[in-house]
């Protein structure tokens, strides 16, 4: 959202996106609250690490989205994802209302937020597109989101499915490792000179 | 012609310019993806130099890469795969970075810039560091040594340089994982903090508590042999946790609760231990490095250089020398160093001077008149008033967001990109820590002095006084005000101290100066755990988020247009 306000030329969208990206911050800082109240530890799976979210294909390092995509279909993005996100903190909030009220009213808040970006959004792409290219593109965007998600949260499991190949393979490098060796050869008095710069190794 | 440094795949990724002996731009990738620590191939960085310099195949002459991809893969790889089985949630990780790493430099670079694959070499890693962090001495290279201790770089973890003229002998070097560095990390994980990131709060912790724990930790880390005991370590057999069971039986339970007051006060005896094995492991290092090389300045590097503690006390056991931190130690520091490296191929020299830690891209270049007039108004039109407004501001009690000449390269802003207010104004400071910043309550904040005011109101240790210039030391205040400036001291009464030498920022101080505001306190322009503002949306953001109202930048004092 941040990269789009950048990006933008039309005032009124900037404005838009820059209001989008301060929601979206507020949002973390409510998780952030949270998980504090709700946990009294800080063990690694509850540490938020930034770097994580290109690892589970959320975005990429290669580009923006708003670099990748045209300005009707990011907002069809934006509709399409925003309802997912609302469904998922729908249930969420049902787990947090039982513990807690006061975190539950957090909650509410950032789905008031999700339904007006959703909104904003699609009536946006409702005006440049018709109604079934519109149609078509949603229903793209949320099986490409779900597809992520499903993508993201199956990481671990899928990986030890192939934990079996994976040893029978460690083993067979680890025996062949004991046969390699690139250990530094002696130094001359200038270190300068000895590191081949055209070299990985 | 252009020389390319580039730092990435392992802390946060920096991308260095230099040209003719001159540093033209560096660039951190968090700056421009907003995401902190980002450790991808710095692709934006590198965009943003190709369009800001016109960057092509024909005016670069090389790009360099900070350290050796294979060997660094390698050596981690190879330590673990011994016990491949019970080892293997690491290697599988660790094969399937392989694919997306810095193996694949050569390629990430080709799909961002055309330009002859001969062109691209690589560095070393702890020379990458040595190179970049000896360049900010004005001294004949001939007179310093250079330590580089950090986690680990192509499986070394410490090494000790002497410089000759134009030669570099590599005196000694210390193995994977036999690293304080992973050590300090490691403390860091037990205590619930973020490994590679949250260092620096377990050095603030440290000041709460008492080293009763330190002859347990002798035994997960030997600072004699410089010997970290496997028994006490998991980082080589996952990626989740990077101490064992041992070490729970040793120090207690890990991951509790800091807010609760019994919890603290055991978690800051533990981090007042490692850090005092820190500063002991840094010491004998530096005693070696003294008996051997007989030089008068050694400089540090490496990530540990960061712990501005650390290097203060081992300064007080050796007066007779002169220790120095450059601005940006860290792997990120290295990108320049990976330039200065491939300079060298060509000139076979070693004459690189730097003096200044402000080296981003200047302000002018990344504020878009348009967007300032729509979402700022100014305050004075009158550019000799502004300083006067700025005074006024500060002695009402507000907090000022600095987007000043250029960005500072190192992981602590030294004015230019930063929020500052009247250090005597007590309430102000707290709510700018514990509100605004969201900073934990044992961290306070640092101030800034103008160079001239320095010995006035702290006790100057002289031979690392140089490193005040960037946060690099800290020093303590004197007796008369003790008192005064309580609320910006830490608990053992030390203050990371910044002192100004130049810029607009040393305008504004010398105006301060005359109206008897003495000392500011400069924080970095972020909200904890986000990158520093980068360019002027980032700023209306980070203003809109913290609720601040008023920006110095470009000569002038703007509100933020709140509609």
């Amino acid at each position: 959202m941040l990269f789009a306000a950048k990006k933008m030329k039309n005032m009124n969208l900037k404005k838009g996106f820059i209001k989008h990206s301060i929601d979206e911050y507020r949002h973390y800082e409510i998780f952030s609250k949270i998980k504090k109240k709700l946990y009294n530890k800080q063990d690694y799976s509850l540490r938020f690490t930034p770097q994580i979210i290109y690892n589970k294909g959320y975005i990429s390092s290669k580009n923006f989205l708003i670099e990748k995509k045209k300005l009707n279909d990011f907002s069809v993005f934006i509709a399409a994802n925003e309802t997912i996100a609302k469904k998922k903190l729908e249930n969420l909030n049902f787990l947090v209302k039982k513990k807690s009220l006061k975190l539950s009213l957090l909650i509410l808040e950032i789905l008031k937020d999700e339904e007006r970006h959703s909104n904003l959004s699609s009536d946006f792409s409702k005006k440049k597109l018709n109604k079934f290219n519109y149609w078509i593109s949603y229903k793209k965007e949320e099986i490409l989101s779900n597809v992520r998600h499903l993508y993201a949260n199956s990481l671990i499991n899928t990986q030890k499915i192939f934990y079996p190949i994976f040893s029978i393979l460690l083993i067979v490098i680890s025996k062949l490792s004991l046969e390699l060796n690139f250990e530094n050869k002696n130094r001359s008095k200038n270190i300068l000179d000895d590191i081949d710069p055209n070299t990985m190794i | 012609m252009y020389y390319i440094g580039i730092s990435a795949y392992y802390h946060e990724s920096s991308v260095a310019l230099i040209n003719n002996n001159k540093i033209i731009c560096f660039l951190k990738e968090e700056w421009l993806t907003r995401i902190k620590g980002d450790n991808n191939f710095p692709k934006h960085s590198l965009n943003f130099l190709i369009k800001n310099y016109k960057l092509n195949n024909s005016n670069i002459k090389k790009i360099c890469f900070y350290e050796k991809p294979f060997a660094s893969w390698w050596s981690l790889f190879n330590f673990s795969i011994k016990n491949p089985i019970l080892n293997q949630e690491f290697l599988i990780n660790h094969i399937k970075s392989f694919s997306n790493g810095s193996i694949f430099f050569k390629k990430h670079v080709k799909d961002t810039l055309k330009i002859d694959q001969k062109k691209i070499i690589f560095s070393s890693h702890h020379l990458s560091h040595a190179l970049y962090s000896s360049s900010f001495l004005r001294v004949k290279k001939e007179k310093i040594a250079v330590i580089s201790v950090d986690g680990v770089g192509e499986g070394i973890t410490s090494s000790i340089f002497d410089f000759k003229k134009n030669k570099i002998n590599c005196l000694g070097t210390n193995k994977y994982p036999n690293s304080i560095g992973l050590f300090y990390s490691i403390i860091t994980d037990f205590l619930g903090f973020n490994t590679n990131e949250d260092e620096y709060k377990i050095m603030s912790l440290s000041s709460y508590g008492r080293p009763i724990y330190y002859n347990k930790l002798l035994k997960v880390f030997d600072i004699r042999n410089f010997n970290l005991n496997e028994k006490y370590i998991n980082f080589h057999k996952t990626v989740n946790k990077s101490f064992s069971k041992h070490l729970e039986k040793l120090i207690g339970p890990p991951f509790l609760n800091i807010n609760n007051k019994k919890n603290f006060k055991k978690y800051s005896n533990i981090a007042a231990s490692a850090q005092k094995i820190l500063e002991d492991s840094l010491n004998i290092l530096i005693q070696k490095t003294k008996e051997i090389t007989k030089k008068k300045k050694i400089v540090l590097c490496g990530g540990v250089a960061l712990n501005c503690k650390a290097v203060t006390e081992v300064a007080k056991c050796h007066k007779d020398i002169e220790i120095f931190v450059p601005p940006s130690p860290g792997d990120s520091g290295s990108a320049i160093g990976a330039a200065i490296f491939a300079h060298y191929q060509d000139s076979k020299k070693l004459d690189f001077n730097y003096q200044s830690p402000f080296i981003g891209p200047k302000r002018e270049k990344l504020i878009n008149k348009q967007d300032l007039s729509n979402f700022f108004k100014v305050l004075n039109n009158s550019k000799k008033n502004t300083l006067y407004e700025i005074y006024k501001l500060i002695a009402n009690g507000e907090i000022i967001a600095t987007f000043l000449d250029k960005s500072e390269i190192g992981p602590r802003a030294l004015g230019n990109t930063s929020l500052i207010c009247n250090a005597l104004d007590k309430k102000t400071v707290n709510i700018l820590n514990n509100v605004i910043k969201k900073r934990d309550k044992f961290q306070p904040l640092a101030p800034m002095i103008l160079e001239k005011n320095f010995n006035k109101f702290f006790i100057k240790q002289n031979n690392i006084y140089k490193n005040h210039e960037w946060m690099g030391s800290l020093c303590k205040f004197k007796k008369i005000y003790k008192k005064t400036y309580k609320s910006i001291a830490h608990i053992d009464g030390t203050v990371r101290v910044q002192t100004v030498k130049n810029g607009s920022i040393k305008n504004l101080l010398n105006f301060l100066d005359k109206k008897d505001i003495k000392i500011l306190i400069n924080t970095s322009f972020n909200i904890s755990k986000d990158p520093i503002v980068f360019d002027l949306i980032d700023v209306y953001v980070n203003m809109k988020r913290m609720n601040i109202k008023y920006l110095y930048c470009l000569n002038k004092i703007y509100i933020i247009n709140q509609t």
